[in-house]
């Protein structure tokens, strides 16, 4: 294995990393799939965050997330402007939006399982740290998940990269090629329409928790 | 944003507003007046509360650890492109509506001309029906007048009685030579038949044909009254309603053998048209109904 890129990588450790990003890109683009793949490591984790999200199954994000990493690939020479994250996403997107395309519009999910990877890799901090505190933050998790696969993609999107993510608007508007405007409407209509679509599940959501709470603990 | 509360009407929140303002990205005028409003108004409250919720909740999906690593290997950028799945049928099915809509275009333009050939025909029958009356002829004639074949063979048999048929030289609509020919010999009747080309043209000759022909067969022409006696196949042609198929027979029974072959190019003709008519009607309804139970079967797939 090439040792290289990693101790020059490793010499830039202080160094800004927007400025290691970009002498990255700048490598990729010569055709050193090692340095894309830095890339990658650096960027696979909310690719599939994203994917998962947006398309509500594991299965399903990792398709699409190697489909985008692929798609990066190919496309880099493509790629204009200052940060590499938003054109990233905006491939993921894409990569989704063709991944609900094949599996039809809206994509299975097992209601009863619980949603593959959040109860076994929750890396939340919870100061309640029990299992019942556990198994109720991937109960909600999987009644979140199903209500977001309710709302409008453009919508999903929006509130994904903003509420999930942490994106700025700006950013969003970059990955999802449009003003500003749109993206502050969406996030605010993908928001209404969420709560609304929660808003009779999480009655039933509090009645069993209560009856979990009154009913016999093994 | 002053607005008043009505007391039978409930205040309708300003959601893009109230999200902006939850993200932080009102400006500070804006955002103190909309604080104070929402202190007032319960309908806002309650937006902006729903708002801060859904905000959470989403904040409060744990990330995920990617089960594997997206790093890719040189065979990976070397593979073929993978395409998104679109039904190989899909391509075909485009042309559906185009070619539905091509033969319903095609069974009507059929259709028109089919009809458009009939009407003529029993135009052109009745026309020439109605010109030979017109001249005035005799009851003998009459009676004639109810065969089918043009008035022309009523004129031969206005000239029959006098003479074997020699005038029918003046009256042959068909060519001047078998005119010339027709005050000479009697076997006319075998040679006017098979000269006699069955087209619309026919009869206009004939009208000038016959007119220098006077001369030629002068005694015909007596005999027939000839110099006064206009073709009624070129009155018919100058009525404008020009029988398409005008083949004048000399007898009874070469008028039936006409009659017979004219209605057999005229069944040809028709048979022709059905053809096309039912080929093209079939296609229309077959590619129509293909089309739309293909979008009914994707109707759930579409994106």
């Amino acid at each position: 294995m090439n040792e290289q890129p990693a101790e020059a990588t490793a010499a830039q450790a202080g160094a800004d990393p927007a400025e290691v990003e970009a002498a990255l890109v700048r490598r990729a683009l010569d055709r050193d799939l090692e340095a894309f793949n830095e890339l990658v490591d650096i960027h696979q984790r909310s690719v599939f965050n994203l994917c998962l999200r947006m398309l509500g199954n594991a299965s399903a994000a990792e398709d699409a997330a190697q489909d985008a990493f692929l798609s990066a690939f190919r496309g880099l020479h493509t790629f204009r402007g200052s940060t590499f994250r938003p054109w990233l996403m905006r491939i993921a997107a894409n990569a989704c939006t063709d991944e609900l395309r094949r599996r039809g519009r809206r994509p299975a999910i097992s209601l009863d399982a619980p949603l593959a990877g959040t109860d076994e890799h929750i890396d939340v901090p919870d100061p309640v740290a029990g299992p019942e505190a556990l198994t109720l933050r991937s109960e909600q998790a999987a009644v979140v998940q199903r209500a977001l696969l309710k709302i409008p993609a453009d919508q999903r999107l929006a509130v994904v990269m903003c509420d999930i993510q942490g994106y700025a608007y700006e950013e969003i508007a970059t990955a999802m090629d449009c003003s500003v405007g749109t993206v502050k409407s969406r996030i605010a209509r993908g928001r209404e329409k969420l709560r609304r679509e929660l808003g009779p599940m999480r009655a039933m959501q509090e009645q069993s928790s209560d009856k979990d709470r009154q009913g016999v603990q093994t | 944003m002053n607005k008043l509360l009505r007391p039978f009407r409930k205040h309708q929140p300003d959601i893009d507003a109230l999200s902006e303002h939850i993200d932080g990205r009102l400006s500070a005028a804006r955002s103190s007046e909309l604080e104070a409003h929402i202190s007032t108004c319960t309908a806002c409250t309650d937006a902006h509360a729903e708002l801060l919720e859904a905000r959470a909740l989403l904040a409060a999906l744990p990330e995920v650890e990617h089960p594997r690593s997206f790093r890719l290997r040189q065979a990976d950028i070397e593979a073929p492109v993978r395409t998104p799945a679109r039904g190989g049928s899909s391509a075909a099915l485009r042309w559906a509506p185009a070619c539905a809509a091509v033969s319903a275009v095609v069974f009507v333009v059929v259709l028109g001309a089919d009809l458009a050939s009939r009407e003529s025909n029993n135009s052109a029958q009745f026309s020439s029906l109605e010109s030979s009356e017109r001249f005035g002829m005799t009851a003998a004639d009459e009676s004639a007048d109810t065969a089918l074949a043009p008035g022309v063979s009523a004129a031969e048999r206005q000239n029959s009685p006098t003479t074997g048929g020699e005038g029918g030289g003046a009256i042959d609509g068909t060519s001047g030579t078998a005119a010339s020919q027709a005050e000479t010999s009697n076997p006319q009747d075998a040679t006017e038949p098979t000269g006699a080309p069955p087209s619309g043209d026919a009869p206009v000759e004939g009208a000038t044909g016959a007119e220098p022909d006077p001369d030629a067969d002068a005694t015909a022409a007596a005999n027939a009254g000839g110099s006064n006696f206009v073709p009624p196949t070129a009155t018919a042609a100058a009525l404008g309603a020009v029988p398409p198929d005008a083949v004048p027979p000399t007898t009874d029974v070469d008028a039936d053998v006409e009659q017979f072959s004219k209605k057999d190019s005229d069944d040809g003709n028709r048979n022709g048209f059905l053809f096309v008519e039912i080929t093209a009607a079939a296609t229309a309804v077959l590619a129509g109904a293909a089309y739309v139970a293909w979008r009914w079967m994707r109707r759930g797939n579409a994106a």
